[in-house]
C-alpha cells in the first residue's frame, strides 16, 4: 500500500500560508527555519533558541517541543550554539505572478510608447488597409483625416458633436464633386428636401420591426446642419476587396419618412417612370405603328431596334438619327416646307413722315410689310432693346397719321436703323452681323454660333437691291450720320420726283435690262405652274422647275451665260455684286438671275403692270430649292431650309431660344409646326419659366455626368423580355393624349405649344412596379435600393485638377 | 430532538445543474439581444464599432472585477462561486460580443491585430482554465493521497531520502548490488525527474507501472530480505507516482493564471489606446 | 540580531481573575457562610487554595427582580451559587423575543472595510508592542473585560408575573445552585433562570467548580445530586413521547428513570493514542451499552456526547447512525413486543462513542405509562417487523444516504461531533487556496486552518475547527480563554486570555488548534522576559465570528467546493454529498 506522507498532527503542520510572499529556503527540505525570511526576503536565519541571560551567564532555552536545552549551551557571546544554515529565501508563485504581470504592463506601456514616438506610427496605429479606390501609394492620413487636435478633449468634443466626421468629410470633396449640396441627403437642396418630406407625410409607411428600431435610436435624421458625413455610409480601411459604397436596404431607409421592407413590398407604385418628361421629339408611337407603319409597310420599321439601339452604357435606349429613322419618310417635308422671311425694308408712311416735316430720304414706296423679328435682333440693340419698337407697338407703320411725334420719331429712327444696317453691312460685311449679334445675344457666344447665324447672308444680292430701294443710301447715311438730313421730299406731288440727279444716268440703261426681260418674260409665262403635289420629291420638282425653262428657253441660256451681271459691270456700276457674294450651285446662279431681273422691276414697273413681277417673283420663290431668295413683294431677303438641320435655321432656332426679347418672335416665327422648315413639328421646345427655352434637337442622350436618382440598365434586361419583345415593359397606350400636349395650346397662336416637358402623358401605359417586382425579390434578382437608385444625385463630374494637386506626376527619371 | 441553534451561515449547497441551465439559458438570451442591438445601430447608420466596442471595453472591466473581489474576502460580497458563474458566463458573452465587434472577420491594423491576439490568448487562456479545473480535480482525487503543493518538495526529497536508505540498507544487510544497480539505473531517475509542464493532462503516467513490473521480475535475483525491500520500493514507486502527478496537475492549475491575468492587463492597455484612436478619428458615434 | 523584539512577562492562570470586582473581603463573606464555611480547605492544592478559586475563577453578581440570569440554549460555562434572594427556573422554553437574543457583535463595515490595508506582513503579529505591556498587559486585559461587563445589556421580562403563571417553573431559594450542569457536560444551557427580587448571586466558572468538586466530595455528591434532578426533569419533558404524560405518570417515570454513564469524560485523550485510528478492533474499545440480541430493558435516552448504533453483518457490524444529545433507541423493540408472547429483542448493538449520559426508562413504566398513551397509528408504525431481512428503517436511510463507508468514516473519526466541521468536495477543489488566503486576511494574515485532512469518497474533512457539539478543547483551559460565544455557540479562544499553556489544542481530538508563535510588527518572536522563548497562542478557526457575512472560506470558494456542515444535520450531509 502506499505511504502517506501527509501527517495530520499540529506539531508537524505549522500553517501553510500562501499568502506569504517569501519561503524559507529550508522549506523544501522539510524544516523551514521558525522565524522565516523578512519582507523583503532576507533570511533571518537566527539559532535554534534565543539565549538568557542569567546572572552572567547565557543559558540555552531551546523548548521542550525543539529537544530541550542543548547539552553545549549557547556561546560566550550570547548566540545560539545551533545557528541555523542561511538559506537564500523564495518568493512564492504569486508574488512571482504579481511581478509578471507588472512586467507585461511596462512592456505594453513601452511598446506603445515606441509605436507612437516612432516613424512607423502612422503604419502601425492604421486600423486597416484602404480599399483599392483609395488605395494609392501616396496617400497620408491627412488626405482624408483633419489634422490631429493637440488635446484629448478637443479631440472627444469633435468625436461627440460629430465636428470631425464632417470636417474629415470636406477632405473627400478634393476628389468628389457632389454637386452643390454634397453633405445633403441625395444632393438635394432643403427646400426640395422639404417638398419631398410633405409629399411623403401623405404616403402610408410599413416599416419593418428592425427597421423601426433603427430610425428610433438613428440620429442621422435629427443632425441640426442637415448634413451626413460621408462616413456614416462609407467606412474605410476595411481592406482592399470591401466594398465602401455598399448599403443595405434598412439602411438607406432609415432617413425615410415612407418605409417599407422590400421592393414588392411597400415599395410605392412607380408614378411616371420611366415616362418622366416629353419626348424631346415629337413622336407618336401609337399612330405610326398603328397607323402610318401599317400604311406604308415597304418602308416601315419592322421591330423597335430599327429606330431605337441601347447606349453603349447599356444605360439608356438611344434613338436613331433622322437619316436612320425618320428621312425615309420625312426627309421631303422640310424642303418642301415654308421659306423664312430673313430681311425685309419694312413699309413706313413716309408721306406722313414727311408732313410731320420728317425726312427719311430715299424709300421704296411699294415696301408694305413688317419687320421680321430677325431684323429686330439685328438692327441694333437701340431698336429691339429700346424703346423704339416698345412705342410703335400696335401702330401700323403704313399709316402713320394722327402719329404722336413720339411715334414719328421712333418711326423715323426705325427708317434709319434699317437705312444704317444696310449702310453698314455693305461696308464691313458679316463681322458687322457678329458685332450687331453680340450686343443682342447673351454672352458667351461662340464664333461658330455667330458664324451661323450669320453665314450666308447674301451681301451681294442685298447691295444690288437695295441699290434699287434707295440708290443714295451711303451719301443719305453718311450724312445723317453727319447730322445733316435729307431734304424733306416735295409731298404734294404724288409721283416722286428724284431728288437727286443721280438717278438720271440710270435712266437710260432700262431699254436693255427691260429687252432681256421682255425675252425672258414668254418662256416664264408657258413654263407650266408649279404643281405642289406631295408624290413627287422636291429635287423633282426644283429640275422639273429648271427644265422646261431650259428647254423652252434655249436663248435664256446665252443670255445667261452672257451674264447681264457682266452688262451691269459693263455699264460701270459703282457698287458691283463681288463675285464671291455669287455662289456657284445652280440655285444660286438661277437666284442671281432672279436677283438680276428683280433688280429692275421697280425702276420701270412704277406705274406699269403688277402681274409681272407677281409671276416673276411667284416662279422664282417656287423653284428656288433652298437657300436665300427675294420674296415675291421684291423687299424681303427670304431663305428656305435645305434640309434637315440645316444648320442656318438650327443656329436661329437656337439663338431664340435663348434671347428674351425678340426671342420669342424669333421662335414664334420658326418653332410652329407649319414654320419653315417645320422643325417645330418634331423638335420641341422646352419653355421652362424665367430659364432660357431649349430646343430640343436630339432624342434623350445618356449624358455621362448625370447622376439620376434611379437608374436602368437596357441591355442587362434584354435578354429576359417575354415573347411581347420591348412590349413587356414598354406597352402601348391607344387611349394616350399623348400628342395633345404637343399641341398649341391656343390654337389662334400656333407657336404657343406647351413649354412644360413634365405636363405629359406618355403613350405608353405607365409601368407597374411588378413588372420589376417580377424578378426583383431578395431571392431572385435582388431588390437592394442601391440596384435601381443613386445616392449621390444630380450633375457633377470629377474635377480632375484636384486630383492632379494630390497626387503630383512624378517626373520620369 | 437536537437543540435548535445552528452555527454562523453555513451556505445552502445551490442546485448546480438548475445553474448552469439559468445561466445558459442567460448567456444565449443575452447573446442574442448584443446581436440584435449590435444590428440595430447598423441599421441606425450610427458607429455601430464604437458602441459595441465599449460595451466590450466595459465587459471586460467588469471581468477583471472577479479578482478584486478575491482581495476583499472580508466583505458580504456575493458568494466567490456565484462570482465565478458569472465570470465564466460573461467570459462567453465577451467573445461574442468581441466577434460581433470585429464583424467576424480578422482584425487588419497592426494595433488592432496585437489587441486581438491578446484578447484572444486572454479568452483561451479562460477556457483552457475552465477546462482543467473541470477536469484535474478528479484526478487528483483518483490520484491518491491529496498533498498541498508547497509540501510536494519537501516530500519528493524525504522520499528520496528514505528510497536511498532502503537501498543502502539493502546492501548492507544483502551484500547483493542488484537493488541498488535497478536503482541507479531506474529508479533515481524517476524519482528525481519532474514531470512535464502538460504532463498531468496525459493521464497516469506509465513509467511507475514499468518499474513496478521490473522490480517484480527481478524478484528471481532476490532473496527474502532483498524481496520485502523490493515491495517497500514498490510502495515508493506508488507514492512518487502520486507526488508527480499531484505536482503536475496542482502546477498546471495555477500556472494557466500566469498567462490570464497578467495579460488582462496589456489587453485593458491596448483597449484604452485602440478605443481613443478610434473616438478621434471615427469622429462621430 | 539586530533587531531587538518585544519582552512580555509570560501569562499565567489567575492573571485574569474571572470578575475583578471580587475582593478578598468578599472571599472572606463567603467563606463564612454555608456552604463554603463546611468546606475543608486543606484538602486544596496549594496551586489552587479555595480563596484563590473563590477569587479568581468566581464573582458576586447582583441581579434585580425580572432579571435574566441565564437563558435557555446558551453555553455558559459557569454555575451560579444563590448568596442571597431566590430565582425562578423557567422549566418550559421561551421565546427568543422575551429572552431578547442579541447578535453577537460584528465588525462594522468600514472596519471590515480596513482589513484591507490593515493586513500586518507578518504570521502571528500581536501589537502588544503598541500597548506598551511589560508585566502590566493583565491590567491592560482587565479594563477590556471590565468594559465588556460593564457595556453588557441586562435585559428582563417585562411581565414576571404572566410568564411565571403560564409557564412551569421551579423557585430556587438562597444557599441553592444551578447552572453546573452546563458547567460541567459543556452542554447548553437547559432552562431559563431569571432573578425573583433583588438577588445576590455568586457565579463560578467551570475552571473553579471543577476544582472546588475535585476537592470537597460533599460537593461532589452534591452536584451529581443536583445534575441528576434539575437535568433528569428537564430532559424527560424534552423528550416527545413524555412531554404530555399527566403528572401523576411523569412522577412514575422521573422516578425510576436510571441516570448512566459511559466512557472516560475526557475521551480525548484516548483518541489521540495511534491505535485508536485504526478502524479494527476500535468497536471493542468502544464501551459496550447493550448488544443486539439483548432483552430491551428500557428506552436509552442520549443526554449528551455519542453513541453508535450497528448491527451484525457478516462477520463484522456495520454502523447503521450515530445517536447525539436527545435522540432515543428501544422504543420500537418495546413497542414491538408489547402484549406479545414473543418478545423482540435488541435490534441493534449501542456503544458509546468516546463518552456518553444516558437515560434509561425501564421498559415496566414504559408498558405501563407511556405505550397507552401512543395512538395506533404511532404503534403501528413503532412496529418492527420480524424478519431476517434487514428492515429499511431509519437507521438503513442515514447508511444508505451517506454510504456506510462515508458514516463509517465520519463515525470512526468523530466528525459528526462537528457543528460547523470544514468540508472539501476534492472533486471540485482546485487546490487554488482561495479559501487559506480569504482566512488569513480575514484574521490579520493569519490563516486559521490548513486545507488538508482525512479524506473519504473524495470528500476531504479540512484541518479546521468542528465547533463540535462535545468540544472537548475546553476541558482544562485554565483561564477560560476558549469558550464558547452565547447563542450561537461557536468555539473561540480569547487570545488575551490565552496562556498558550497547548491544553487545548493537545485535547482537540483533531489537531485543529495550532499553537503559534507571537510577533511583533518587524516579524520577530515576542520572547518571554524570563525564559526568552516565543509567546505562544492556541489559535484555530472561529467561524468568522466578527466578520459580516459568516465564513469567508465558504464564500470564498470559487468553486464550490468548500462548505461548513452540521453534521448533526445528516440530510443536509446527504444532499451536499450526494450533489
Amino acid at each position: 500500500m502506499r505511504r502517506l506522507l501527509d501527517q495530520l498532527g499540529f506539531r508537524e503542520n505549522p500553517y501553510a500560508r500562501p499568502n506569504q510572499d517569501w519561503i524559507c529556503g529550508h522549506a523544501d527540505e522539510g524544516h523551514p527555519c521558525p522565524l522565516g525570511p523578512d519582507e523583503h526576503g532576507r533570511c533571518r536565519h537566527t539559532g535554534e533558541c534565543f539565549p538568557a541571560k542569567s546572572g552572567d551567564r547565557w543559558v540555552c532555552t531551546r523548548s521542550e517541543a525543539q529537544g530541550g536545552k542543548c547539552t553545549e549551551g549557547p556561546l560566550p557571546n550570547g548566540d545560539c550554539a545551533h545557528p541555523l544554515p542561511p538559506c537564500q529565501p523564495k518568493p512564492s508563485l504569486r508574488r512571482n505572478r504579481g511581478h509578471l504581470t507588472w512586467l507585461l504592463v511596462a512592456l505594453t506601456l513601452g511598446i506603445l510608447l515606441l509605436v507612437f514616438a516612432g516613424n512607423g506610427r502612422r503604419k502601425l496605429t492604421s486600423p486597416g488597409e484602404l480599399s483599392v479606390h483609395h488605395a494609392t501609394s501616396g496617400t497620408e492620413c491627412e488626405d482624408c483625416h483633419t489634422p490631429e487636435k493637440s488635446d484629448f478633449h478637443s479631440l472627444a468634443h469633435l468625436a461627440i458633436f460629430q465636428k470631425r466626421a464632417m470636417e474629415d468629410s470636406q477632405l473627400c470633396l478634393k476628389c468628389h464633386s457632389l454637386g452643390p449640396q454634397p453633405f445633403f441627403p441625395h444632393g438635394a437642396s432643403t427646400p426640395a428636401l422639404a417638398a419631398f418630406t410633405t409629399r411623403a407625410k401623405t404616403e402610408k409607411s410599413e416599416p419593418p420591426l428592425l427597421l423601426r428600431a433603427g430610425t428610433a435610436v438613428a440620429n442621422v435624421s435629427r443632425l441640426k446642419s442637415g448634413e451626413l458625413a460621408c462616413s456614416t455610409c462609407h467606412q474605410e480601411h476595411h481592406g482592399k476587396d470591401f466594398n465602401i459604397a455598399h448599403f443595405s436596404e434598412t439602411q438607406c431607409q432609415v432617413c425615410h419618412r415612407v418605409q417599407f421592407s422590400s421592393l414588392v413590398k411597400g415599395h410605392p407604385e412607380f408614378a411616371s417612370y420611366p415616362y418622366q418628361r416629353r419626348t424631346r421629339i415629337y413622336f407618336d408611337h401609337a399612330t405610326h405603328i398603328q397607323g402610318y407603319f401599317s400604311a406604308a409597310k415597304e418602308k416601315a420599321p419592322t421591330s423597335c431596334q430599327a429606330c431605337h439601339i441601347p447606349a453603349a452604357s447599356g444605360g439608356k435606349m438611344l434613338v436613331n438619327s433622322f437619316e436612320q429613322s425618320c428621312a425615309v419618310c420625312h426627309a421631303d417635308n422640310i424642303s418642301k416646307s415654308s421659306s423664312v422671311a430673313f430681311f425685309r425694308v419694312p413699309g413706313i408712311d413716309v408721306i406722313s413722315l414727311a408732313r410731320a416735316g420728317i425726312s427719311v430720304g430715299q424709300w421704296p414706296k411699294d415696301a408694305d410689310d413688317k419687320l421680321t423679328p430677325f431684323m429686330e435682333l439685328l438692327l441694333g440693340t437701340d431698336i429691339s432693346g429700346g424703346k423704339v419698337l416698345a412705342t410703335l407697338k400696335g401702330k401700323d407703320l403704313l399709316d402713320l397719321s394722327g402719329a404722336s411725334p413720339e411715334q414719328l420719331a421712333a418711326a423715323s429712327r426705325l427708317a434709319w436703323a434699317v437705312k444704317e444696317f444696310l449702310y453698314d453691312f455693305e461696308v464691313e460685311g458679316q463681322p458687322f452681323l457678329i458685332k450687331r449679334l453680340q450686343e443682342g445675344l447673351p454672352p458667351g457666344q461662340t464664333s461658330v454660333q455667330l458664324t451661323a447665324l450669320t453665314g450666308g447672308i447674301p451681301r451681294a444680292g442685298l447691295i444690288s437691291w437695295r441699290k434699287e430701294w434707295m440708290p443714295d443710301l451711303r451719301r443719305e447715311v453718311s450724312d445723317y450720320r453727319r447730322g445733316v438730313l435729307p431734304p424733306l421730299p416735295a409731298v404734294a406731288r404724288a409721283a416722286p420726283k428724284p431728288p437727286i440727279p443721280a438717278p438720271t444716268e440710270k435712266t437710260k440703261q432700262p431699254p436693255s435690262n427691260a429687252d432681256i426681260l421682255g425675252t425672258e418674260e414668254p418662256s416664264k409665262e408657258q413654263s407650266p405652274p408649279p404643281k405642289p403635289s406631295a408624290a413627287l420629291p422636291p429635287g423633282d420638282d426644283i429640275l422639273g422647275g429648271a427644265e422646261p425653262s431650259k428647254e423652252q428657253a434655249p436663248a435664256a441660256k446665252p443670255g445667261a451665260t452672257a451674264s447681264p451681271g457682266d452688262d451691269i459691270l459693263g455699264g460701270g456700276e459703282p457698287v458691283a455684286p463681288p463675285p464671291a457674294a455669287v455662289a456657284p450651285p445652280p440655285g444660286k446662279f438661277g437666284k442671281q438671275r432672279a436677283l438680276a431681273s428683280a433688280a429692275v422691276v421697280p425702276k420701270l414697273g412704277v406705274g406699269s403692270s403688277q402681274p409681272k413681277p407677281e409671276s416673276e417673283s411667284a416662279g422664282d420663290e417656287t423653284w428656288m430649292a433652298a437657300g436665300w431668295f427675294r420674296a415675291k413683294d421684291g423687299f424681303t431677303l427670304s431663305y428656305r431650309p435645305s434640309g434637315h438641320a440645316d444648320p442656318f435655321l438650327t443656329a436661329w432656332f437656337n439663338a431664340g431660344g435663348i434671347v428674351s426679347s425678340v426671342g420669342s418672335g424669333i421662335l414664334q416665327t420658326l418653332a410652329t409646326p407649319t414654320g419653315p422648315g417645320s422643325c417645330g413639328k418634331c423638335h420641341t421646345v422646352d419653355a421652362i419659366p424665367n430659364a432660357a427655352q431649349k430646343v430640343n434637337w436630339t432624342a434623350a442622350r445618356s449624358e455621362p455626368n448625370a447622376h439620376p436618382f434611379t437608374k436602368f440598365s437596357h441591355t442587362a434586361h434584354l435578354s429576359v423580355m417575354t415573347e411581347k419583345g420591348c412590349q413587356t415593359c414598354h406597352v402601348l397606350n391607344p387611349a394616350s393624349k399623348y400628342s395633345t400636349y404637343f399641341q398649341p395650346s391656343d390654337s389662334t397662336n400656333p407657336s404657343s405649344a406647351n413649354g412644360d416637358p413634365s405636363h405629359f402623358e406618355s403613350n405608353f401605359a405607365p409601368l407597374p412596379k411588378m413588372e420589376c417586382g417580377r424578378c426583383h425579390t431578395a431571392r431572385i434578382a435582388g431588390d437592394n435600393c442601391l440596384l435601381c437608385h443613386n445616392y449621390h444625385t444630380g450633375t457633377f463630374a470629377t474635377d480632375m485638377s484636384q486630383v492632379a494637386r494630390i497626387h503630383p506626376l512624378e517626373p520620369q527619371k | 430532538m437536537w437543540t435548535n441553534w445552528q452555527p454562523g451561515s453555513t451556505a445552502e449547497v445551490s442546485p448546480l445543474l438548475r445553474r448552469r441551465v439559468s445561466f445558459t439559458a442567460g448567456l444565449i438570451v443575452a447573446s442574442g439581444i448584443a446581436w440584435i442591438l449590435n444590428l440595430i445601430l447598423q441599421i441606425s447608420l450610427r458607429a455601430s464599432a464604437i458602441y459595441s466596442g465599449f460595451f466590450l471595453l466595459a465587459l471586460v472591466l467588469g471581468l477583471t472585477l472577479f479578482n478584486s473581489r478575491k482581495k476583499l474576502p472580508f466583505l458580504p460580497l456575493v458568494r466567490a462561486s456565484t462570482w465565478l458563474q458569472i465570470h465564466i458566463y460573461a467570459g462567453y458573452f465577451c467573445s461574442f460580443v468581441f466577434l460581433l465587434h470585429i464583424h467576424f472577420s480578422s482584425p487588419r491594423g497592426a494595433l488592432e491585430t496585437a489587441l486581438a491576439a491578446v484578447f484572444c490568448v486572454v479568452i483561451f487562456s479562460g477556457f483552457f482554465g475552465i477546462f482543467i479545473s473541470r477536469f484535474l480535480p478528479s484526478r487528483l482525487t483518483q490520484s491518491g493521497e491529496p498533498l498541498l503543493y508547497e509540501r510536494i518538495p519537501s516530500y519528493r526529497r524525504e522520499i528520496q531520502e528514505k528510497v536511498e536508505a532502503l537501498i543502502r540498507k539493502a546492501e548492507i544487510e544483502t551484500q547483493s548490488s542488484t537493488l541498488a544497480d535497478f536503482y541507479l539505473g531506474e529508479l533515481r531517475p524517476f524519482f528525481q525527474s519532474l514531470p512535464s509542464a502538460f504532463g498531468a493532462l496525459g493521464g497516469i503516467d506509465r513509467r511507475s507501472f514499468r518499474l513496478v513490473r521490473k522490480l517484480t521480475a527481478l524478484n528471481r535475483y532476490l532473496d527474502d530480505a532483498e524481496k520485502a525491500i523490493a515491495a517497500e520500493l514498490r510502495d515508493w514507486i506508488e507514492t512518487a507516482q502520486n507526488v508527480h502527478f499531484q505536482y503536475a496537475a496542482q502546477r498546471l492549475l495555477k500556472l494557466w493564471l500566469f498567462l490570464h491575468i497578467p495579460l488582462t492587463y496589456s489587453l485593458i492597455l491596448l483597449a484604452f489606446v485602440h478605443a481613443t484612436l478610434a473616438i478621434i478619428y471615427a469622429g462621430r458615434l | 540580531m539586530a533587531e531587538e523584539s518585544v519582552r512580555i512577562s509570560k501569562p499565567r492562570r489567575w492573571d485574569v481573575p474571572f470578575g475583578k470586582e471580587m475582593t478578598e473581603a468578599d472571599v472572606e463573606l463567603l467563606m463564612n457562610q454555608p456552604p463554603f464555611n463546611r468546606i475543608d480547605e486543606s484538602k486544596f492544592p496549594s496551586s489552587a487554595p479555595l480563596r484563590g478559586v473563590l477569587l479568581n475563577d468566581a464573582q458576586l453578581r447582583r441581579f434585580e427582580n425580572g432579571d435574566i440570569v441565564v437563558r435557555e440554549g446558551d453555553y455558559g460555562s459557569s454555575a451560579f451559587f444563590i448568596v442571597t434572594g431566590a430565582v425562578q427556573v423557567i422549566l418550559d422554553s421561551l421565546p427568543a423575543r422575551v429572552l431578547g437574543r442579541r447578535e453577537s457583535q460584528k465588525k462594522s463595515f468600514f472596519q471590515a472595510v480596513a482589513q484591507l490595508w490593515g493586513q500586518p506582513r507578518y504570521p502571528e503579529v500581536r501589537n502588544y508592542a503598541q500597548r506598551k505591556i511589560t508585566g502590566t498587559a493583565t491590567a491592560e486585559v482587565k479594563v477590556r473585560r471590565s468594559e465588556r461587563e460593564t457595556s453588557e445589556v441586562r435585559i428582563f421580562l417585562q411581565d414576571v408575573p404572566r410568564i411565571l403563571s403560564e409557564n412551569h417553573t421551579a423557585r430556587l431559594e438562597a444557599g441553592e445552585m444551578f447552572g453546573e450542569i452546563a458547567a460541567l457536560g459543556r452542554t447548553p444551557r437547559t432552562a431559563t433562570v431569571i432573578a425573583d427580587g433583588r438577588t445576590q448571586l455568586l457565579e463560578i466558572r467551570w475552571q473553579g467548580l471543577r476544582e472546588i468538586r475535585r476537592h470537597a466530595p460533599e460537593w461532589k455528591a452534591r452536584l451529581d445530586q443536583l445534575y441528576r434532578e434539575r437535568s433528569l426533569e428537564n430532559h424527560l419533558r424534552a423528550t416527545p413521547f413524555l412531554n404530555n404524560l399527566p403528572p401523576e405518570a411523569f412522577k412514575q417515570v422521573f422516578d425510576t428513570t436510571r441516570f448512566e454513564t459511559y466512557g472516560d469524560f475526557e475521551w480525548q485523550a484516548s483518541y489521540h493514542t495511534g491505535d485508536d485510528h485504526a478502524p479494527e478492533g476500535r468497536l471493542a474499545k468502544e464501551p459496550l451499552i447493550f448488544r443486539e440480541g439483548d432483552y430491551p430493558d428500557g428506552i436509552f435516552l442520549i443526554r449528551s456526547g455519542f453513541a453508535r448504533v450497528s448491527r451484525k453483518y457478516n462477520h463484522g457490524e456495520r454502523t447503521l447512525r450515530y445517536l447525539g444529545n436527545g435522540q432515543f433507541i428501544g422504543l420500537e423493540e418495546i413497542a414491538s413486543s408489547w402484549k406479545r408472547v414473543k418478545i423482540v429483542p435488541l435490534q441493534n448493538t449501542l456503544r458509546a462513542i468516546g463518552y456518553v449520559d444516558l437515560l434509561v426508562i425501564p421498559t415496566g413504566v414504559v408498558q405501563q405509562h407511556i405505550l397507552p398513551r401512543l395512538r395506533a397509528e404511532e404503534l403501528q408504525r413503532l412496529e418492527i417487523q420480524p424478519s431476517d431481512e434487514p428492515t429499511v428503517d431509519l437507521e438503513e436511510e442515514i447508511s444508505t444516504k451517506l454510504g456506510p463507508d462515508m458514516l463509517e468514516f465520519l463515525v470512526d473519526n468523530r466528525t459528526i461531533n462537528g457543528t460547523a466541521s470544514m468540508l472539501i468536495d476534492l472533486d471540485r477543489c482546485t487546490r487554488c487556496d482561495d479559501c487559506v488566503r480569504a482566512c488569513a486576511s480575514t484574521h490579520n494574515s493569519n490563516p486559521r486552518f490548513i486545507r488538508h485532512g482525512r479524506e473519504m469518497n473524495g470528500i476531504m474533512v479540512a484541518n479546521a475547527c468542528m465547533h463540535c457539539v462535545d468540544p472537548v478543547c475546553m476541558i482544562g483551559c485554565p483561564t477560560g480563554a476558549i469558550h464558547r460565544e452565547s447563542f450561537q455557540g461557536q468555539v473561540v479562544i480569547n487570545d488575551d486570555t490565552c496562556i498558550g499553556c497547548a491544553t487545548c489544542a493537545n485535547s482537540c481530538p483533531y489537531d485543529n488548534i495550532q499553537m503559534v508563535e507571537t510577533r511583533d510588527r518587524s516579524g520577530l518572536f515576542i520572547l518571554d522576559e524570563v525564559s526568552r522563548t516565543p509567546i505562544m497562542k492556541a489559535t484555530k478557526c472561529d467561524l468568522c465570528i466578527d466578520q459580516l457575512g459568516g465564513p469567508a472560506c465558504v464564500r470564498a470558494c470559487p468553486h464550490d467546493a468548500l462548505i461548513r456542515m452540521d453534521m448533526r444535520d445528516v440530510d443536509k450531509l446527504a444532499t451536499w454529498i450526494n450533489r
